[in-house]
């Protein structure tokens, strides 16, 4: 299947966008120093931002946009516009309360992070189709629920290298951000792992080719990029301490890495897909 | 085994204890109340996914009950296939109609195998299903369904996000190059709001294609299928959209 750039940049700002904004709540609900916080939720409206720029620039007729949320009913790209929209929006508020000493930060907080789950469920739930075998899954949503989280926690990770007026984490609190960081990442090939094994029950699929054909370069760096290289770095900062690798080589290059995964993984979902068969010949000749 | 299974929740554990590492400024929350706004967090996406499934499918009984009343017109066709010969006069009679840009055809043809030593041809289109996919996933209503059954598409709505494209299985929602608009097969309404038959149906010099109401068992098209018997087939049955054009078994 042809694949548009811009939508595949769209998937990767709002995953950026739901992840980092669910890292921000996380820690400041739990005591994590407000700028730091403040890198992360920032970062989560930028790139909202830049997800609907991509978008907006990948659609043919914007201007008809406005109809967008006429079928909420029935509609996973009506219902994520809405939940994009809704996070958008609470995102902004979130930055705007500290300046501004505005109430409710708890509820703005957990109502942002319920919009950004809303939106990556339904980013997910745009791809499960019937006419789409290789979609037809409910692992798309989990795919994209689990990349979002493992954006957002890396966005915090290297948010929390980089110098500011506050205290930065101790090493041992950044040992702890390393093993949530590791879990993330495994839960993550798990999942990868689960959706390959649906792929391999799909006739219109050629699973051969994503593992040894002409897509076998970028499904392999996705895997070893995206994931493994990132495994392996924590793992032996986890082993070896920052005599090894320092806390931002670390930090930013897992970053490059796990967001260059994160591309390659949207640019094959679309690569993989076929629509169903429109008749199967024996059926319709009876054993011929 | 046990053992590497209790270190690894341990080390879950551990990972997740990170009150004492995040709560540096002194004004964090409890874990209680991370946890208990965390259930609220997922209560309240849960209660908006049911509530969004809800709507979607009240939304589907209503298009089902509407489909399901026998009163009003339910314009469908009927393809033999031991009459088609792949000449293509469909598809070039319905790109004559609807002036359609080079590189995009509502109709098509294309070859199911030999038997016999006879070649057999599957002709397509939209099916105008009672329950379109194309409808349901639309996110502006572009796409829409009249009384007839007829699926169209309001292009002054339509934003070219091909979610119909991707949604139909019967691969007949075509995305014009030329204007950016998804565009599909009308059963030439024009034509068939005048009292005509579609211009594929006109064109077919073998008669292979039936067009009339389904909703009416005096119509050319039911007695067709009547006569068929058995041999009425649609294309995936198991997607439960209920075509509106249907098949004859050679």
């Amino acid at each position: 299947m042809e694949i548009s750039y811009l939508m595949v940049l769209y998937v990767l700002f709002g995953g950026i966008a739901a992840g980092s904004f669910w890292a921000a709540v996380a820690a400041e609900f739990r005591g994590v120093r407000r700028k730091l916080c403040k890198r992360c939720y920032v970062t989560a409206f930028v790139s909202l931002i830049l997800a609907g720029i991509s978008i907006f620039m990948h659609l043919p007729h914007p201007e008809n946009a406005i109809y967008v949320f006429s079928n909420l009913g029935s509609s996973w790209l009506s219902r994520e516009t809405l939940s994009m929209l809704s996070l958008g929006v609470l995102a902004f508020i979130y930055i705007l309360q500290p300046m501004f000493g505005l109430p409710g930060r708890k509820l703005v907080g957990f109502l942002g992070a319920a919009a950004g789950l809303a939106f990556t469920i339904s980013t997910g739930m745009v791809y499960v189709l019937p006419a789409q075998p290789a979609w037809n899954t409910l692992l798309m949503p989990l795919i994209h629920i689990a990349s979002a989280a493992v954006l957002g926690i890396f966005v915090f990770y290297t948010a929390s290298t980089v110098k500011c007026s506050e205290e930065p984490l101790s090493a041992q609190a950044f040992r702890k951000v390393s093993k949530v960081v590791a879990i993330a990442l495994i839960i993550q090939i798990l999942i990868g792992a689960a959706y390959l094994s649906h792929l391999y029950g799909v006739p219109e699929v050629s699973v051969e080719e994503l593992l040894y054909g002409s897509l076998s370069p970028f499904f392999w760096m996705h895997v070893v990029l995206g994931s493994l290289v990132p495994l392996i770095f924590i793992g032996v900062y986890l082993a070896k301490g920052e005599k090894v690798i320092s806390r931002k080589t670390l930090a930013v290059t897992c970053l490059l890495y796990v967001l260059a995964g994160a591309f390659m993984e949207t640019a094959l979902i679309h690569w993989v897909s076929e629509p169903v068969s429109l008749f199967n010949p024996e059926e319709i000749l009876g054993g011929v | 085994m046990f053992v590497k299974k209790n270190l690894i929740s341990t080390s879950l554990i551990k990972a997740f204890s990170l009150k004492e590492m995040i709560t540096l400024d002194g004004e964090g929350c409890t874990r209680r109340d991370f946890i208990k706004g965390s259930i609220a967090m997922g209560a309240a996406a849960a209660l908006g996914l049911a509530y969004a499934q809800a709507s979607s499918l009240d939304g589907l009984l209503k298009l089902v009950k509407a489909t399901g009343e026998a009163e009003g017109k339910r314009w469908g066709m009927v393809i033999d296939l031991s009459k088609c010969v792949g000449c293509r006069r469909c598809v070039k009679a319905c790109k004559e109609e609807n002036n359609l840009p080079d590189g995009v055809e509502w109709a098509q043809v294309q070859k199911v195998g030999e038997k016999d030593e006879k070649v057999y041809w599957l002709p397509s289109l939209c099916m105008h299903c009672a329950n379109p996919p194309c409808l349901s996933v639309c996110p502006t209503g572009a796409t829409y369904k009249r009384e007839d059954g007829i699926v169209l598409v309001d292009v002054s709505r339509c934003i070219g996000c091909e979610s119909c494209v991707m949604a139909c299985p019967y691969g007949a929602r075509k995305m014009d190059p030329t204007s950016g608009f998804a565009t599909k097969c009308t059963f030439c309404f024009q034509r068939v709001d005048k009292g005509l038959k579609p211009a594929c149906v006109e064109a077919c010099p073998v008669h292979a294609r039936t067009f009339g109401d389904l909703n009416d068992p005096s119509s050319e098209v039911c007695k067709a299928m009547e006569a068929a018997g058995e041999k009425v087939f649609v294309l995936h049955p198991e997607m439960a959209t209920d075509p509106s054009v249907r098949y004859i078994k050679p």
